[in-house]
């Protein structure tokens, strides 16, 4: 990836009579980067906003703002602004169901929250975040308010969650050469594979993960169970989560290799 | 096919829905040339559509074939969505697949806006149209959540003394949407939870409210089999109500939505005769906002 090119904020386009190309570029480069705009922090985003965001006149925004409308990426509410619809998460959707780990995940995660009515999520790191393959919200006592609409797909800095910090804690361990995210300190707990992590905010919540070891190529992945901080001590969390989380961990493995085998026959 | 920013299709409606400002500001930047969409933007939003779950990669050539376009072309394309960071080159075969960055484009619309802003657009729709008054709510241990409350339109149906709202909780086994979201419960789960309420313990708010468990399972039960679920002065006398359940990606049900009478104006078989399906269609409505494909997925 080129630095520069990538960064959404480069000053305004030069005059339009540039060749083909680099228009394509910039064009591409603006109208992706204005859905990209929308997060579950902003989910909202009028023109001027939105023009002031990507550094280009306003009549530019409106132009691609328009595309998206017209194309079904945007819908606009009552009051004019622009939100997404639900095709936009269909790139995600296609990025998250062509992994093999998603498809193997899936039925077990579903499962660990039935049994445990606690929220549940998938996750990877991609640089210094999480990146959710899936979140299940629970519905336990206080799991809703948790939720920050936070679902799959979305991110959150790494040391800021179990999740994170157990793959950190995993990279730490299995490449010596890199050194650990100064941001991220120390596990308070991290005892036969089980990270514990708390957060006074934005939620009062407490999270306890497990790795899922990289088979292959794969980037390691993290189960994680996260409860409102008021419901469980770190002790019951592990006492009555880990066992649940460690099956899980196991489930998800054996899945992995079963579609791995499944593949090899295929190939044979 | 000369220049990517030739008009767009629908250039003709000038007066549109806007003001007349939005589209004659003046043209420096965006280019006299250019119509009122992105060529551009449309053709890199289709190449990004191509791939699917079930069709991950794709080469240049059939890209080029799917969009009607020209291999060149479509190679500028890919390359520039590439050097953005939502495409990525395969190295074995050289066909392309969406990375980890096409996450960004836009999967923040299936739950990162939450239940209640996803759910608000339907459930208003439903109101207008019903005059009633509209809920959805989650479970959250034994109780209900209310996410969202819209308050009835008709007259006879206000209640300025109890207006249950956005937060408030409300008992479980005797409304309409606790109903839903026991009844698809994982059944150890449900019995847990039930036995924990203690129903023959409990005062129970009416005449008619359920206070045993082997009738709560039966209702339950039905619930089941019908897809929805009904309280009838349950909760309050006069009061009764129809609901229905909201899935998510995952196909379990996360959320229940319902249409409210009160004040006995009106009997419970009227009211699911009247809405029953409007509220099916709204819960399927707000399903499909949340992810969910469908019976098979």
């Amino acid at each position: 990836m080129s630095a520069s090119a990538t960064t959404g904020k480069r000053a305004a386009a030069p005059a339009a009579s540039t060749a083909g190309p680099d228009r394509t570029f910039r064009s591409l480069q603006y109208g992706l980067g204005l859905l990209r705009l929308f997060t579950a922090q902003r989910p909202v985003w009028g023109i001027a906003e939105m023009a002031r965001e990507l550094n280009v006149d306003r009549a530019t925004a409106h132009r691609y703002a328009a595309t998206c409308l017209e194309l079904g990426y945007l819908e606009q509410a009552l009051t004019r602004d622009y939100r997404l619809t639900r095709r936009c998460a269909e790139p995600g959707l296609a990025v998250l169901g062509a992994l093999a780990l998603t498809g193997a995940a899936r039925p077990i995660l579903r499962e660990l929250r039935r049994q445990t009515g606690r929220t549940v999520g998938l996750a990877v790191l991609d640089g210094d975040q999480v990146l959710y393959l899936q979140r299940l919200r629970g519905f336990a006592y206080g799991q809703y308010l948790l939720e920050k609409g936070l679902g799959a797909g979305s991110r959150l800095p790494a040391g800021d969650t179990a999740a994170g910090r157990a793959l950190l804690a995993d990279l730490d361990e299995r490449e010596h050469a890199r050194t650990r995210r100064a941001s991220a300190p120390p596990p308070q707990l991290h005892q036969g594979g089980l990270t514990i992590d708390e957060q006074d905010a934005p939620a009062r919540l407490r999270g306890l993960a497990i790795v899922v070891a990289a088979g292959g190529d794969e980037s390691a992945s993290a189960i994680e169970i996260t409860v409102p901080v008021e419901s469980l001590s770190a002790a019951e969390l592990v006492a009555e989560l880990g066992e649940p989380l460690r099956a899980a961990r196991a489930a998800v493995v054996q899945a992995l290799q079963g579609e791995q085998s499944e593949e090899e026959e295929r190939v044979a | 096919m000369n220049g990517d920013e030739a008009q767009g299709s629908a250039e003709g409606d000038s007066k549109g829905k806007g003001e007349g400002d939005k589209n004659q500001v003046s043209p420096v930047r965006s280019g006299a040339r250019e119509g009122r969409y992105s060529r551009a933007l449309q053709r890199g939003l289709a190449i990004v559509a191509c791939f699917t779950a079930e069709r991950p990669l794709l080469g240049i050539r059939e890209l080029a074939g799917m969009l009607d376009m020209s291999p060149a072309t479509t190679h500028r394309y890919v390359s520039a969505l590439a050097t953005q960071g939502y495409l990525e080159q395969d190295p074995t075969s050289s066909k392309y697949r969406l990375s980890l960055g096409a996450i960004d484009l836009g999967m923040a619309a299936l739950s990162a806006t939450g239940l209640c802003m996803h759910a608000l657009p339907h459930i208003e729709e439903l109101a207008r149209r019903s005059e009633f008054a509209v809920q959805i709510g989650v479970l959250d241990g034994s109780e209900v959540l209310l996410v969202a409350a819209l308050p009835p339109k008709r007259r006879d149906q206000r209640d300025p003394g109890c207006d249950a709202r956005a937060g408030s909780r409300l008992p479980a086994h005797c409304t309409s949407l606790g109903k839903v979201l026991l009844a698809y419960l994982p059944a150890d789960r449900r019995r847990e939870l039930i036995a924990k309420l203690e129903l023959e313990m409990l005062t129970p708010p009416t005449p008619r409210t359920v206070r045993s468990e082997t009738v709560l399972q039966a209702m339950l039960a039905r619930v089941l089999e019908d897809g929805l679920s009904f309280s009838d002065g349950e909760l309050a006398a006069g009061a009764c109500a129809i609901a229905a359940p909201v899935r998510d990606e995952s196909g379990d049900v996360v959320a229940a939505v319902n249409v409210l009478a009160q004040h006995g104006t009106v009997e419970l078989s009227e009211l699911a005769r009247w809405f029953e399906g409007e509220l099916l269609v709204t819960a399927k409505r707000i399903s499909t906002r949340l992810g969910w494909r469908g019976e098979g997925g």
